[in-house]
């Protein structure tokens, strides 16, 4: 579900008013005897709550963190109450209807890699009728930044500058601008206030893609340099947590969340005078592409499109990368897709890693010209997909 | 195809050009496409709203092709990019 490391959820449970508003609901849900699915677990810390309240728990993550929770689990007296599954949940099969499934599949947005494609496939097979799914919703928000400084990272390097000597770098700085990051903002920055750009209510979702849209009309003459993007994340009720420019009071009284999620920064190609009085619109949209999603935003002032970004724009630098891609292209095996369908044919036929790499080494020696090297090429494969024993 | 009405790519498409040869990507759908040099220029025209005659004519100019096979070719690409929604009647 991510590259998160250990070193990462740190940060994460450190979080208080994130940890504050999740475990209050889980603690308003969870009754003894409840089954409870944590997804995207991480090292398990809701799951082990969760069982502490008396549920039994299954908790669900590909990363191997979640293999951690074998430990913390038995360090709390907890251990049978506790399923670990080190898998992507799309593929697990939990074998009794959940109570309650809680998912945090947020990074500084929400649609963190396949994380919402897994909720609502948790929600379809693993919840039974009335069972409840934390978080309820996420509300994205957004507002115009003004601080031109902001742009310096981006796309303004690109356009020229003292040591370049006049080198062109221009062609790169369209790409420069099609990325959004993690920045952290303060609410003066802000030209306008906070308007409500799109809702993700997880409950009832069933759909992928995002489409969001908010206008702003200045009263006066303004430059603008991008957006600030975040969520106002409604675990539960009353109970959520934002990660809205510092400064900012949080909407609907939710927890203010640390600056480990950051305010995400949605940067146009260059700064924008926007007119007293004009209707400045701002439209987000997102597409899944392979178990990531593409963000896609487009300025537009009284209704015409005047800047559009998008993350297609920023990845897959070459052409050849792009093409592969393409659903019109007929693709052709490296020597190293050989030598894996090799290796993969013999996974099954009771030989070990050993004698697979010694294989592969003697048939593909420019590939792996010591068997150490394809023992250990072999050993990625299989930490990756070959069945894991329970 | 009839001749004269005027098309134009659809706003929920993204196009790269790298090389001469565009990529697409349709936002509704997350699909990938790729387009050969002819191809890409057609789509590139299409940005404004053309008709298939306008679009072989043009072609005629730029390419070492005669209007008839300009045409073929015209009808046979912008039928595919309707099929697949890539572009629309303007």
């Amino acid at each position: 579900m991510s590259d998160y490391t250990l070193a990462d959820y740190v940060g994460m449970l450190g979080d208080h008013a994130r940890m504050e508003a999740y475990t209050r609901a889980l603690r308003r849900h969870v009754r003894p005897g409840h089954v409870v699915v944590d997804l995207g677990a991480g090292p398990g810390v809701f799951a082990l709550f969760a069982a502490r309240l008396g549920a039994r728990v299954h908790a669900i993550d590909p990363n191997e963190a979640v293999l951690a929770l074998d430990e913390l689990a038995s360090a709390s007296g907890l251990r049978e109450r506790v399923v670990i599954h080190h898998a992507d949940s799309r593929a697990v099969d939990l074998g009794e209807p959940a109570d309650l499934v809680v998912a945090d599949i947020r990074g500084t947005l929400p649609l963190l890699g396949p994380g919402l494609s897994c909720v609502v496939d948790a929600r379809r097979r693993f919840l039974r009728p009335g069972g409840v799914l934390l978080p309820e919703r996420d509300v994205l928000r957004a507002a115009p930044l003004r601080d031109p400084s902001l742009l310096d990272k981006h796309a303004r390097p690109w356009r020229g500058a003292d040591w370049a000597e006049g080198l062109t770098l221009e062609p790169l700085a369209r790409f420069a601008s099609s990325t959004w990051v993690r920045s952290s903002l303060h609410a003066p920055q802000l030209l306008c206030p906070p308007a409500t750009l799109a809702e993700i209510p997880y409950r009832t979702l069933e759909t992928e893609h995002l489409r969001g849209q908010a206008t702003w009309t200045p009263a006066e003459q303004s430059r603008i340099c991008g957006f600030a993007v975040w969520f106002d994340a409604v675990i539960d009720g009353d109970l959520g947590y934002s990660n809205a420019p510092l400064g900012l009071p949080p909407t609907d009284g939710a927890g203010r969340a640390d600056s480990v999620y950051g305010t995400a920064f949605f940067p146009l190609g260059d700064e924008l005078v926007i007119p007293a009085g004009r209707a400045l619109g701002l439209t987000v949209l997102t597409t899944p592409t392979g178990d990531d999603h593409t963000w896609t935003w487009r300025v537009e002032l009284d209704g015409r499109v005047v800047d559009e970004q998008s993350t297609f724009f920023s990845g897959l630098l070459g052409r050849a990368s792009l093409e592969r891609r393409a659903e019109t292209f007929r693709p052709e095996p490296s020597e190293r897709a050989r030598a894996d369908a090799e290796a993969l044919g013999r996974f099954g036929g009771g030989e070990t890693l050993g004698e697979i790499a010694r294989a592969l080494a003697e048939r593909h020696p420019s590939l792996f010209p010591t068997y150490a090297r394809a023992l250990d090429h072999v050993g990625e494969l299989s930490a990756r997909i070959s069945r894991r024993t329970p | 195809m009839n001749q004269e009405t005027r098309y134009q790519v659809r706003p929920e498409v993204l196009s790269r050009v790298l090389a001469g040869e565009a990529v697409l990507l349709d936002l509704q759908s997350g699909t990938y496409f790729g387009l050969n040099d002819v191809a890409t220029r057609v789509w590139e025209l299409l940005r404004e709203p053309r008709s298939p005659a306008e679009l072989a004519e043009q072609l005629t100019h730029e390419f070492e092709v005669t209007l008839e096979m300009a045409r073929g070719d015209v009808d046979q690409l912008v039928g595919e990019l309707i099929r697949r929604g890539l572009v629309g009647p303007a």
